[in-house]
């Protein structure tokens, strides 16, 4: 269980969370809703553990994770921008994550991801930098996705991805669910996700204003 | 430990098929070692001023290298791959200081000759010494500028603030390279310059330590 | 009368004290060149002693700011850090300055203890310079504490580097002062550390004061 502790993020003058507490269990999607600026990101770096609270505590089943290293090992995580290594390979993006997270056959595990990310089996010996920005997504998908994962944190995951893209992510997504994972999606586009989410959180400058079980999405 | 080999063979891979750093490094020694011909015309003179050219462009090209390395991490986001890894955040450190490292023996063992050139006895020179020497300031050099740069990419002025940050940090190592190469130069044994060797190596250990425990607080 | 009022009238009685004991009272050294100038030595050797002091200080703070990140760690951090680089530029000058009229044929350069101080003036205007170039409060303190610990490495063991290093062709005249001067040196010392002690105080005091400036600025906001 992934559990906010009363976390602030203060960056400067600025306040991106405010008192955040939440906790999200084990087979849940859950929507993270909210205007631009109301802290989703934030939230979500959080939970990845790439930022650090100005006060209060993110934990994984009990364990800080600020202080657990290992933790990590159980979080896949694709922000806003793909954030990929452009002289790398989309097949040797990814399975420098499987490296890093000790997988042994970490090129299969990579083009499996791939294949779950609907990155197509072509284009994959392809450096990064010469792919398109829908293709670059899936990439940054399948990073995310590799190493089954038991929390999967998404930022805008629809983002520049096409029809068959968008197609497949929903797939996965599903898969993820099916596999008992805790999914959480930020999203400008909730109507999209539909029957797949469980739960809606909603922000709004940095504090929750909203969180219940899914009805009929917003 | 497992982490920081695969940090440092990425960096490498990357670097291998772009050559950004290298060429930039390459360039700055090269310049460096130009200034330094056209600007001593005795060739005496040359002989004693060769270790100081050769360890400037080292430091200078070190802080080109280290700073713009972060510099794209951050920019391209892929700082937070390098954050998510499951490991302690100390290997990371490790693992850009010995790509860091590796690229800055490269481009001394390709510039090296040319500088041994500006020497007026190139059959006096004492290689094993100065491979010694070199490889133990490089090593305390490359941590330095690799926690040094993460701290300055953190910071409005970014890459610039490198050198500044790092000469007062490093001027041990820059100081007792030049007077061990100087004395390498002049074929000394490595028994002359053990002392030079031990203040290289301490330096090392003590900044790597430091580096692999502060790493943590830059980053995150 | 409260502390901070004490220690300030102290530390500017102290000084006052020991201009007059080294410019007027202490006898003139024996064996000196330049036996008047000489008394620099009374301001040199306390300002250098306060500018490491003050940098120890800097890293001490550091340290217990990254152990556990209290604001007033930090505050002292960078107060004493700004204290520190005018006595070592003042130790620096009147270093350079008694050793010209002193020494024959003297280097700076391969003076040991030149280096040095160089270096750690090199290494508070880089303190500096970082704090000054980030934004966020949270990171600036903690940023600069890092560099303040790996500092605090580099300007001894530069003085390390250079005494095994570099050779010095002048020689110094005996040791230096009488035994019975001694006792104005000593006075120094303890006249610049209160000095030292009472500015880094005022200034820690006035970050104190900017910040809370700042928190009720931004309740106001809100």
């Amino acid at each position: 269980m992934l559990v906010f502790e009363d976390v602030t993020r203060r960056f400067g003058r600025a306040t991106a969370l405010e008192g955040v507490t939440l906790a999200f269990d084990a087979k849940t999607t859950t929507a993270l809703l909210g205007p631009n600026g109301s802290g989703k990101t934030t939230l979500l770096r959080l939970a990845a553990a790439l930022d650090r609270p100005s006060r209060g505590a993110v934990r994984l089943d009990g364990r800080d994770l600020r202080e657990d290293a290992a933790s990590r090992a159980r979080i896949g995580y694709a922000g806003h921008d793909a954030a990929l290594y452009d002289a790398l390979t989309a097949l040797e993006n990814v399975a420098f994550r499987a490296k890093l997270l000790g997988r042994n056959r970490a090129g299969a595990e990579a083009a499996s991801a791939l294949d779950l990310a609907g990155f197509p089996a072509r284009g994959r010996d392809l450096a990064a930098g010469a792919l398109s920005r829908g293709q670059r997504q899936r990439v940054a998908l399948a990073r995310a996705f590799v190493g089954e994962p038991d929390i999967v944190l998404l930022d805008e995951p629809h983002a520049g991805l096409d029809e068959d893209g968008a197609a497949a992510l929903d797939r996965a997504l599903a898969g993820l669910a099916a596999r008992g994972a805790t999914v959480l999606v930020a999203t400008h586009d909730a109507p999209r996700l539909g029957a797949l989410v469980d739960r809606a959180v909603a922000l709004e400058r940095g504090r929750v204003a909203r969180d219940e079980p899914r009805r009929n999405a917003p | 430990m497992r982490a920081a080999f695969l940090v440092a063979a990425k960096d490498l891979r990357v670097e291998g098929r772009t050559r950004d750093l290298v060429n930039a490094m390459l360039l700055l020694a090269l310049l460096v070692l130009a200034v330094g011909l056209v600007a001593y015309h005795d060739l005496h003179e040359r002989a004693v001023v060769a270790s100081g050219v050769l360890w400037t462009a080292v430091v200078f090209a070190s802080a080109l290298a280290s700073a713009r390395s972060f510099a794209n991490e951050r920019d391209r986001g892929t700082l937070d791959v390098l954050l998510g890894a499951p490991a302690d955040r100390g290997d990371i450190f490790l693992g850009k200081t010995i790509a860091h490292a590796t690229l800055l023996l490269a481009v001394e063992t390709a510039v090296l000759p040319l500088y041994a050139w500006l020497s007026p006895d190139l059959g006096g020179v004492a290689l094993g010494t100065l491979a010694v020497i070199a490889v133990l300031a490089t090593v305390g050099l490359a941590a330095a500028a690799t926690i040094l740069a993460a701290v300055a990419t953190a910071a409005r002025a970014r890459e610039a603030l490198v050198p500044v940050l790092l000469l007062p940090v490093a001027m041990p190592v820059v100081i007792s390279a030049i007077h061990a190469t100087t004395a390498a130069f002049e074929g000394a044994g490595l028994s002359e310059v053990a002392g030079e060797a031990a203040l290289l190596a301490g330096f090392a250990i003590i900044v790597l330590a430091l580096g692999w425990y502060l790493f943590e607080e830059v980053v995150a | 009368m409260n502390g901070r009022t004490v220690l300030v009238a102290v530390a500017v009685v102290a000084m006052l004290a020991h201009v007059v004991l080294a410019l007027v009272v202490a006898p003139q050294a024996k064996g000196f060149v330049a036996p008047v100038t000489q008394r620099i030595f009374y301001f040199h050797v306390p300002s250098a002693w306060i500018g490491y002091l003050a940098f120890a200080v800097t890293a001490f703070a550091s340290a217990r700011f990254l152990h556990a990140p209290a604001a007033r760690w930090d505050h002292l951090a960078r107060s004493s850090a700004e204290v520190g680089t005018v006595f070592s530029v003042v130790a620096l000058v009147t270093g350079l300055a008694w050793s010209r009229l002193e020494f024959a044929g003297y280097d700076p350069f391969t003076d040991a203890k030149v280096i040095t101080l160089v270096v750690l003036i090199l290494a508070y205007l880089a303190y500096l310079s970082l704090r000054a170039g980030v934004a966020d409060d949270d990171r600036r303190g903690r940023l600069a504490a890092v560099f303040g610990l790996l500092a605090v490495v580099g300007v001894p063991l530069s003085y390390l580097a250079s005494s095994v290093s570099i050779h010095p062709d002048f020689t110094r005249p005996g040791s230096g002062l009488d035994p019975g001067l001694g006792i104005y040196l000593g006075f120094g010392v303890v006249a610049f550390t209160l000095l030292y002690a009472a500015l880094a105080a005022l200034r820690y005091d006035l970050a104190v004061l900017e910040a809370r400036l700042v928190a009720a600025s931004e309740t106001l906001e809100r």
